[in-house]
This record gives structure tokens, C-alpha cells and sequence, in this order.
């Protein structure tokens, strides 16, 4: 099959992908705006269905590309999507009580599925740096750090609304809030592995490819601020007992950086990511 | 094995806050509920690591207790990469050269284009000499680069060997790590002649452009002349492209803001400047190398496997506790569970909830 036709059936499934994810998150948006619980399961099956065409769009658009999903905005939001909704959907399996944390995570997803082939939809080709098993553990980790925090998010922000809105209807059916409160302090402990994994990978790549590990590129001071945010997060609750409103209210700041980091800096600095990303 | 005191406290479940009292009705035989006891604490992964029999049966169960290292070996994991930093910040010895292809690079400090030194480093001396051979980019349809490449003679006093030094591929020799730099481009060779004077050949370096449909461009003087040169090189000058064809040169030759030659010149071909001639006589690739020495390599990757264990041990090895009191206490055989993990207590309260379950279907089966 020719190229052109692949990459037409690689935007038919991105799309398809696209529009169920929406579906899923009006269902979880409902669910827990409503407090109907029953449409939570749904949300959790759209999500499944969803991820069937987006694992096709990106097989196909690996094997036209000749290369991994991650060398422009498209490919790299649809691959983070992937890894946040297969993240995502392992963790709804193992915690039930916390499926409504969908209402955080699909709307991201489709926003950044669409938003990515809105913005760069052609083929990049690899540049001659793109090499390397430091590149893949690079380039992954990142991906899972980005998912692990939004599960920490999504953790923080459920706290935060039980919290205020008390054991009323759906809060109520939502684990304790010191589960809640340890799940996101969990999650956020797996982001904070992930970005310190990212990083090491990426400067050991850096070295590899351009002889120094660190070059204070905007994106790397940014990575580095980050992660010394997040660090001071988890010592804060290991060894000062910063617990509840407190904790969670801190994980937002954290999340934020986050996502300062890896979507805003390479679009206002220019950066040696931005090169490629973008 | 005593259990009294347990790493410093004693041994009591009702201090924790997932306790919970069984009692069995009857007088029971202790050494069987223990057994039992042990036995389903065994199935869950849990290993006795202290017991004691006295007035009361008290044991303690852990699991996976390695998990109480993850910290320190993560720290340390951190600390070997911080080493390898401040290692690389103290010794770390960087030269950078733009060998012309068929150009020898002898290695002596003072020959390097650039060169950065640590803070407690001295002259970068190499002790062997790079030969380049031929220097091979290639390219993607959309003009970006696909490949760099640099085929290079190093020779020492053991003798000469080839290797094929890439971005991303780095050659290692003698301690020193040669990078292929990103940094390329053609290198023209021009001969002035002067009447009554023997000529001079000077090689100019240019930078390779972003797309095959832009030229290679430098600006440079000619040493030992007041010519101010102004080149811009098209590999081909019937169709774009990176490689070379049919070359030219599109040359301004200035002298303290006179023009004194504005033309093409072709390849093999002269500028006339009066009566002196420019003559176009070489085009070779030059190729940026970069030399390292003391990068701290091995310590980082190190320090990245001792962290990556580090965060393991803290994330998916959460060291658990479960503390037993088995007693008579009237005519009832009272088991007293307490239980802690060492992070996400509150997760644990569901673990924790199931083994007393176990424990109380297993003593009902008693």
C-alpha cells in the first residue's frame, strides 16, 4: 500500500480515536457532574474503544515514518496520550472507587490528540542525533512521567472537592480522602522517578551526541526546576508531615511546572527540543 | 529469635493504627493458632523475622523489607551522578578542531580551534594524532541532515587504525572520546599570485546551509593581504544541491570597503585582481571534531542504575509489618493484630484488612 494511503488511514483512526475520547469524557464529565455513577464504566469502555484506533494511527504512522512516535507536536502528544490512557485505564482497574479521575484525563487527551495533528501533521524525518537506546528511555519516560503526574493530579484535585464538598452524592462513593491524599502522593512519587529517569537518560544522550551532558538549554533548566519541585514535595511529606489541602494544593503547583516544562518553554525559548518538536 | 523488642520498640499491635483483636472462643491449643497464624502469613509473602514465647506468643512478620534501603540507595544513586558533575567541572579537558579533509591533526594544546578546561585541568595535549580521510553527510528529501560521518587514521607510536566516528557514535581512544560535532561544511581553497612573489594557498571554511538551494557562505580576510573575502559556494550550479557537481563560487574581494572583484568564478578557474590572480584551486569537506577527556562517564552511568534501583526499592518495594500477640485470656484464645507499611499507610489499610480476614477464616477452620 502506498505511503500517501496509509498516512489517510492514519488520520481516519486518529480522528476516530479523537471522537471517542470526547464521548468518553462527556461520559465521565456526567458521571461526576451528575452523579451518575453507572456512566463511569462507560466512560472506562469509551476509553477502551478509543485506544483500539489510536493504537492503529500510531503503528501506521511508525511504520510510514519509518521511526518511533516523538519527532513532532503530533506525534509526540498522540504517543503521550497513549501511555496516559494505557496508565489511566490500569489504574481504574486496580481502584475502581477512582474511575471518576477520567473527568481529568480524557479531556487532556483528546484536546492534545487534536491539538497535535491540528499543528503539525506532516512527516518529520529523523535528524542525525535521533539515535540511541539513551533516546527511547529519554523520550518514554517522559511519557510516563507526564501520565503519573496527571494521575496525581487528578488524585489531588478529587481531594480537594471532597474535601470541600463533603460526603455529598458522588464525593461520597470516592475512596477516603486520606487515600486520596496518598494515591496522588504515590503517583506523583512514580512522575518524580520518571522526570529523574528522563533527565539522567537525556543527559547521558546529550553527552553521546554532542560531548556534554549539560548545555543549560531552557528546556533542561526547566526540567531541572522541576524536578527540584518536586522533590522538595516529597520530602515535605515525608519528613515535615505536610499532609491534605496543603500537599494537594502543592502537587497543582508541581503539575503545573510540569507542564510549563514540556509544552510552553519550547514554544516561547528557543530550544534544541523545540527543533525537533515543534 | 526474641520479640520483645523489635528493631528498638515492643513488640505491641495495639499501638498501630490497623489493629485488630480476634478472639477465639474455647481454650485452643496457642502453638496450633500460631501455626496457623504463621502459616497464612507465610502464603502472603510475609516472613517471620521475630518471635518470642512467654506469658504470650508474640511474633513479627515482614515483607519486603529491602524496601527500606530504596532511599539511601537512590540518594546515593543521585550523589554518584553529582560526583561525576563536579569530577567533570574539576578535570574535564575539551578541544574542538576543523579538520579539512585529508588534514592531520597533531594534537598539541595549542593547535585547538576551542578549547575548555576545568578548573583544575591543564593543557589538553593529545598523545596521538587524527588523520581525516573523508568526511560523508547525507541527507533526508526535506534537505535536514540524516548522517554525518567521519572516516579518520589515528596513529600513535603502536601504530594507525581506522574508525568511523557519527553523531551519536563517538570513538574512544586512549582515554580521550572524539565526538563528530554537528558542525560541517566545504572547504575552498584559494591561490593568490603576486608578480614576483610565490604564492600563497589559503583554505576558507564555510557553513553549510539549512536547504540545497542556498549556497555555503563565509566571509573572511586573506591573511597576510588586506582582501576582505565574501564566498558564497553552490555545490552545483545547474540544480540545488548538497553535493558537489559543477562548483562555483559567487566572490567579492574587497580591500577597506573597496570592491576590487565581484564575480563567479568557477572551480579550477581564476579571479583576475589587478594583476594578481585568485585561483580557485580546492574544494574538500571540513569536519568538526570534539575531543574529550575526564567526562565521568562511567560514574554516571553508575550513579543512573544505583538511582533506578534506589527508586524501585522506594516505589514497588514498600517495606509492611505485621505484629502478633497470641494470648489465654480467660477462656478465650485472644489474637491481637497490628500492622504498619512504612509509606502509603492508607493503602495498606486494605491489604492489611484481608489478612485479618484470612487469619480469622483460618482460625474459625481451627
Amino acid at each position: 500500500m502506498e505511503s500517501l494511503e496509509l498516512l489517510r488511514y492514519e488520520f481516519m483512526f486518529h480522528w476516530a480515536a479523537v471522537i471517542i475520547y470526547v464521548l468518553s469524557t462527556a461520559s465521565f464529565a456526567y458521571a461526576v457532574f451528575f452523579q451518575k455513577e453507572g456512566k463511569l464504566d462507560l466512560g472506562v469502555w469509551l476509553a477502551i474503544a478509543g485506544l483500539l484506533p489510536h493504537s492503529v494511527t500510531l503503528g501506521l504512522r511508525w511504520y510510514v515514518s519509518g521511526h518511533g512516535p516523538y519527532l513532532s507536536q503530533h506525534e509526540g502528544f498522540s504517543s503521550i496520550v497513549w501511555v496516559v490512557v494505557v496508565m489511566f485505564l490500569i489504574f481504574a482497574h486496580k481502584v475502581p472507587r477512582l474511575k471518576g479521575l477520567g473527568v481529568v484525563m480524557m479531556p487532556t487527551c483528546f484536546l492534545m490528540m487534536a491539538g497535535g495533528i491540528l499543528k503539525t501533521p506532516g512527516i518529520e524525518r529523523l535528524p542525525a542525533t535521533f539515535s540511541g537506546i539513551w533516546l527511547v528511555l529519554h523520550i518514554t519516560f517522559t511519557k510516563l512521567a507526564l501520565g503519573a503526574m496527571l494521575i496525581a493530579l487528578g488524585a489531588a484535585i478529587f481531594y480537594l472537592l471532597k474535601e470541600k464538598k463533603g460526603e455529598a452524592g458522588f464525593y461520597q462513593r470516592l475512596p477516603d480522602l486520606d487515600v486520596l491524599d496518598t494515591y496522588s502522593y504515590k503517583f506523583a512519587g512514580f512522575g518524580f522517578v520518571f522526570w529523574t529517569i528522563t533527565v539522567i537518560a537525556g543527559a547521558i544522550w546529550a553527552n553521546e551526541a554532542w560531548g556534554r551532558y549539560w548545555g543549560w538549554d531552557p528546556i533542561e533548566t526547566w526540567s531541572l526546576i522541576t524536578w527540584l519541585l518536586f522533590g522538595i514535595y516529597l520530602h515535605l511529606r515525608r519528613f515535615s508531615g505536610w499532609r491534605g489541602s496543603k500537599a494537594a494544593c502543592l502537587m497543582l503547583v508541581c503539575f503545573l511546572f510540569s507542564i510549563v516544562t514540556l509544552f510552553v518553554i519550547p514554544l516561547v525559548l528557543p530550544t534544541i527540543h523545540s527543533e525537533f518538536f515543534l | 529469635m526474641k520479640a520483645r523488642r523489635y528493631r528498638g520498640r515492643p513488640v505491641s499491635p495495639e499501638g498501630f493504627k490497623n489493629f485488630s483483636n480476634l478472639a477465639v472462643p474455647g481454650p485452643g491449643d496457642i502453638t496450633a493458632v500460631t501455626e496457623t497464624v504463621r502459616n497464612i502469613l507465610n502464603s502472603k509473602g510475609f516472613k517471620i523475622c521475630g518471635e518470642d514465647r512467654n506469658e504470650a506468643t508474640s511474633l513479627v512478620f515482614s515483607k519486603n523489607a529491602t524496601g527500606r534501603w530504596g532511599s539511601f540507595i537512590l540518594h546515593a544513586g543521585f550523589l554518584c551522578v553529582v560526583i561525576a558533575g563536579l569530577y567533570n567541572l574539576a578535570f574535564q579537558q575539551r578541544g574542538f578542531v576543523e579538520l579539512i579533509e585529508t588534514e592531520t591533526f597533531t594534537g598539541r594544546a595549542n593547535d585547538w580551534l576551542t578549547s575548555d578546561y576545568g578548573l583544575l585541568a591543564r593543557d589538553f595535549d593529545l598523545d596521538f594524532q587524527v588523520h581525516l580521510k573523508r568526511f560523508i553527510p547525507t541527507y533526508w528529501d526535506n534537505d535536514k541532515v540524516k548522517s554525518l560521518q567521519s572516516k579518520l587514521i589515528i596513529g600513535d607510536e603502536g601504530g594507525q587504525k581506522n574508525v568511523l566516528l557519527g553523531v551519536n557514535s563517538p570513538v574512544r581512544h586512549r582515554g580521550v572520546t572524539l565526538y563528530q560535532s554537528l558542525d560541517y561544511g566545504y572547504t575552498l581553497t584559494f591561490v593568490l599570485s603576486r608578480p614576483a612573489e610565490e604564492p600563497v594557498a589559503t583554505h576558507f571554511s564555510l557553513d553549510a546551509p539549512g536547504r540545497k538551494n542556498m549556497p555555503f557562505v563565509g566571509k573572511t580576510d586573506f591573511p597576510t593581504t588586506d582582501y576582505m573575502l565574501d564566498m558564497k559556494f553552490y555545490p552545483n550550479l545547474i540544480e540545488p544541491s548538497f553535493y558537489l557537481a559543477f562548483p562555483g563560487v559567487d566572490l567579492t574581494v574587497t580591500k577597506k570597503d573597496t570592491v576590487l572583484y565581484k564575480g563567479r568564478v568557477l572551480f579550477t578557474q581564476r579571479a583576475r585582481i589587478g594583476d594578481e590572480a585568485l585561483h580557485f584551486a580546492g574544494i574538500h569537506y571540513w569536519s568538526g571534531i570534539a575531543f574529550v577527556r575526564n567526562s565521568g562517564l562511567p560514574l554516571v552511568y553508575t550513579g543512573f542504575m544505583i538511582a533506578s534501583i534506589g527508586a524501585f526499592l522506594i516505589y514497588f518495594v514498600i517495606p509492611r509489618e505485621i505484629h502478633i500477640r497470641i494470648a489465654r485470656e480467660g477462656d478465650e484464645t485472644v489474637v491481637k493484630v497490628g500492622g504498619r507499611a512504612r509509606k502509603y499507610q492508607a493503602l495498606f489499610a486494605d491489604e492489611f484488612e484481608k489478612i485479618c480476614q484470612a487469619i480469622k477464616a483460618g482460625l474459625r477452620s481451627e
